[in-house]
């Protein structure tokens, strides 16, 4: 009696899921983008199997844990970190080794490969590159086509929130000067290695997937974003082969272009959320084109405030828009 | 059109007939059938007295309800708005989000029903939610799992997982 009832019971349901249409179990796939949940989703059924691989949104989760070892430098953090990221991308799978043949996956692109509809991707790395001292807040976003086309940073000291009558001022510490500058400068630099190796990162996954329109990198610690549109794409796809990488030791980055950096800075600014945050910086950076016809400064410095504004959410935004209506000075930098 | 220029005059609701595919009458409120982007392409076309549609695929305990959460979310709406017009903070939103995450978290069977009729009646809001509800439920089970949750028969060659 009981087996009978269930017998009838998984024959009703079976056929439940049949009849839903390819159309909207690929709808559910493009809302699950995960690639693990659906790389297993593979083998549940055939016809899942088939469904899965048209999956136009795709979501790329690194898990790792970056040990963070003092003492070494920024740069052999930022190798270190993204090393780790591309081996434990493959280690979830290593597990089931034995029953797949043992395929060198060493990339994002490997794992991605039978996905061939992607149009969206994005990849989330654990952690972000930079290993700053306590308590230092950093932020980046930069566009890329073939290379760098923009990026704002947002390096914030220390962020506390304020009580009542602890707004006594205390405008005398702000102990800048020169070697706040040079920090400063050294904070942006890294951000642009960080951002121009993840770029590196990203190409063999251009070059595989030639129907992504919308590629997004970043990490869970929200530090830096890598964002490629449709036309920055192309841009990159059109100019393969140019040799714009550039090797340093045994690492590889896309070269940096020569930048014009817009930087404002605050030693302190009370938010009306009631949070204070001290030696705030904002850049917000452009290739320098030689052949560019000059703008006046204002229109650049309108079009830079612009290229600011919503990049970062929340506290972080607000920040910005203080910043914003600080003075600005600009600084040029080679390419690198 | 005489009507219409007599305030003391209340309109009367204006209503349309959906029938379930086994052959239930539901009579609902004009502006909740129009929830459905189907009913709603070509409505003005039709004439008064001939809105009254057939829906051959939705059965009556589905058709139920998806006119349930048709009426919840244009009233709603409506309490939404009047609470943003007189500027007093609502938590209309919240509450919407709450109701539809009870309203969806039903059988598996029920679940595909509501999929298959909101994709049906083209109802965006109702498909994004039953669809939402599938893939978090696909989430982090294994294939053997989703298999035993959707109550699907496994017809594939390779299965590495099928230890798991």
């Amino acid at each position: 009696m009981h087996n009978t009832f269930d017998d009838f019971e998984s024959h009703h349901l079976s056929d439940g899921f049949d009849q839903i249409p390819d159309d909207i179990i690929l709808l559910i796939f493009n809302k699950l983008s995960d690639i693990k949940s659906l790389t297993r989703c593979r083998s549940v059924t055939k016809r899942f199997n088939l469904l899965v691989l048209q999956a136009e949104n795709i979501l790329v989760k690194v898990d790792c844990v970056v040990s963070s070892e003092t003492g070494d430098s920024i740069l052999l953090h930022v190798l270190k970190s993204l090393l780790q990221s591309l081996h434990d991308l493959i280690s979830p799978k290593q597990r089931y080794n034995s029953s797949f043949p043992p395929r060198n996956q060493s990339s994002p692109s490997e794992i991605l490969r039978d996905f061939e509809k992607i149009k969206r991707l994005e990849i989330e790395l654990p952690s972000g590159d930079l290993r700053l001292e306590k308590g230092i807040v950093l932020r980046w976003k930069a566009e890329f086509g073939k290379s760098l086309e923009t990026c704002v940073i947002l390096a914030i000291r220390s962020i506390d929130e304020v009580k009542g009558e602890d707004c006594v001022q205390s405008n005398g510490d702000d102990m800048e000067g020169n070697s706040g500058l040079k920090l400063r400068v050294v904070w942006t630099i890294s951000a642009l290695i960080a951002a121009s190796t993840r770029h590196y990162l990203l190409r063999e996954v251009i070059r595989e997937h030639k129907q992504i329109e919308d590629l997004v990198l970043r990490d869970r610690e929200g530090e830096g974003t890598v964002v490629m549109n449709k036309q920055g794409l192309g841009e990159f796809r059109e100019s393969e082969g140019e040799g714009n990488v550039r090797t340093v030791g045994w690492r590889n980055r896309t070269t940096v272009p020569a930048m014009r950096m817009r930087m404002r800075h605050a030693a302190r600014i009370d938010l009306p959320c009631g949070v204070r945050v001290t030696g705030a910086t904002l850049v917000v950076i452009k290739p320098t084109n030689g052949n560019e016809v000059m703008k006046n400064d204002n229109e650049e410095q309108v079009e830079d405030n612009g290229m600011a504004l919503g990049v970062f959410e929340g506290v972080f935004g607000e920040v910005v828009g203080a910043l914003l209506k600080k003075p600005s000075y600009l600084l040029e930098m080679n390419s690198f | 059109m005489k009507d219409s220029f007599n305030p003391s005059i209340e309109p009367p609701k204006k209503t349309v007939t959906l029938v379930s595919s086994d052959g239930y009458d539901f009579e609902v409120e004009e502006e909740v059938a129009l929830e459905s982007q189907v009913i709603k392409d070509g409505f003005e076309d039709k004439a008064v007295d001939d809105r009254e549609y057939l829906l051959f695929n939705v059965h009556s305990d589905t058709l139920e309800l998806i006119i349930k959460y048709c009426e919840k979310h244009v009233s709603s709406r409506k309490s939404i708005s009047a609470a943003a017009a007189s500027s007093s903070s609502s938590n209309g939103e919240e509450a919407l989000k709450e109701w539809d995450e009870h309203f969806i978290s039903v059988d598996t069977n029920t679940l595909y029903d509501i999929l298959m009729a909101a994709d049906y009646l083209n109802i965006k809001s109702l498909l994004d939610l039953a669809i939402q509800k599938v893939a978090d439920t696909i989430h982090g089970r294994s294939p053997e799992q989703i298999r035993k949750k959707f109550n699907i028969e496994n017809d594939s060659i390779i299965d590495p997982w099928a230890s798991e």
